[in-house]
């Protein structure tokens, strides 16, 4: 240790001084390179530490305002009841759609350049929801977004779950607003993904999906 | 994020395509949410930070240049230069001659020279936190990642806090170490 102040510039970096050590260190800066630099430093590190390893996720709302912005700066218009819609569809559901339409069976997932999106179809227990999963490999995160959900019973959640190789994996819970609508952004939980479901489940589910599935991506083990 | 994936998500973005912005935000508003709340602590405020953000990203997309910066890299300065400016003008708002740690933190956030910003990108920081040794790596996620004081952490791995300021101080040096060696590899 070149300084014995060192100790304290580095804690001052993740907020662990009491307020005497913090006005100590704040007198000794201005006399010392060394501390400054460690001070510059350690701040430097803790920031990439809680940007690259945290992962508390803002609220939904947070994300349609980014998204609404953006899009009045590029010159669109949408009516507010189509932004929900538009999380749905913008996800590279054109082609999607079109071999929907035409009848024909849409793929299990399509993988782009570094990044996988699957639809969501339901099951006989809830007919009018549809969804949209897509995964960033890399970036270590997925997404799951859903339409026409209904809104369920104190005691109940809807709980999303990425099969693997390995057999399902809890994602984490969908949270539906009042018009059936469901966004989450998580880690991917697993390797080797096989698919999603979604399943009704009572709060902190156990480890494997008990309630009836009524989201499942196309080819996703039953 | 992978070379080809950030290339990818900044071509769309230089196209204004809003699945790109998507991806992003889904990405990375995690890191700055985490990064402002644990500097402002103050929800409302992060959120203000992660709006801000992203939208200066689509404003200066154009700008963006992948082939001299990677993306999360690009990101992560931008989302630093808000929390540490927003700091700033409350600590002028306030007008306190109290020292508070985040008075002084916004003094240093700047990095003179640049040249450790451009090597920490996300990648960097995972590959450097796995080389530490495991009670070590422990104590810098409960303290720097989750944001639990040293008295916190120290009750949850049942050291003493003796012990737990010794390893975060040993796991802070040995960090900014391997840093300091990246950026003379670089």
């Amino acid at each position: 240790m070149i300084c014995e102040y060192e100790d304290l510039a580095q804690r001052a970096a993740v907020g662990a001084l009491d307020a005497q050590e913090a006005e100590r260190l704040a007198a000794h800066l201005p006399v010392c390179a060394h501390c400054r630099a460690t001070l510059r430093e350690s701040l430097l590190l803790a920031d990439a530490l809680v940007f690259s390893e945290a992962a508390p996720m803002p609220r939904p709302a947070v994300r349609r305002r980014v998204l609404r912005r953006a899009r009045r700066l590029r010159g669109w218009t949408w009516p507010i009841s189509q932004v929900a819609v538009f999380g749905l569809l913008v996800l590279g559901t054109g082609t999607w759609m079109g071999a929907a339409l035409a009848g024909r069976a849409p793929a299990t997932a399509t993988t782009h350049n570094g990044y996988v999106v699957g639809s969501l179809w339901p099951t006989h227990k809830v007919r009018t929801a549809k969804g949209e999963v897509m995964l960033l490999p890399e970036a270590g995160r997925m997404t799951v977004m859903a339409a026409g959900l209904t809104v369920l019973p104190l005691g109940r959640v809807y709980e999303a779950w990425m099969m693997t190789s390995h057999g399902p994996v809890a994602v984490g819970p969908l949270h539906v607003d009042r018009e059936g609508y469901a966004w989450m952004a998580a880690r991917i939980p697993g390797t080797g993904y096989r698919g999603l479901v979604v399943s009704i489940e009572q709060p902190a589910p156990g480890a494997l999906p008990k309630g009836p599935i009524v989201l499942r991506s196309q080819g996703a083990a039953r | 994020m992978a070379d080809a994936v950030a290339r990818d998500l900044a071509r769309g973005l230089a196209k204004g395509d809003m699945l790109a912005l998507q991806s992003l935000y889904d990405a990375y508003a995690p890191g700055v949410f985490a990064l402002a709340m644990r500097r402002l602590s103050d929800a409302g405020a992060a959120e203000e930070i992660v709006q801000d953000v992203f939208f200066k990203i689509w404003q200066a997309r154009a700008l963006f240049d992948a082939s001299k910066s990677d993306l999360s890299t690009w990101l992560f300065a931008i989302a630093r230069n808000a929390v540490y400016d927003r700091l700033r003008n409350e600590a002028r708002r306030a007008r306190s001659a109290q020292v508070t740690q985040s008075a002084m933190l916004e003094q240093f956030a700047a990095v003179e020279g640049s040249s450790l910003e451009l090597i920490i990108s996300e990648e960097r920081v995972r590959e450097i936190l796995g080389r530490l040794p495991p009670e070590q790596r422990e104590i810098v996620r409960l303290v720097c990642v989750d944001g639990r004081t040293v008295a916190d952490a120290a009750r949850v791995l049942a050291t003493p806090l003796g012990t737990a300021k010794s390893r975060l101080r040993a796991a802070m040096r040995n960090l900014r170490q391997q840093l300091s060696v990246g950026g003379m590899e670089e």
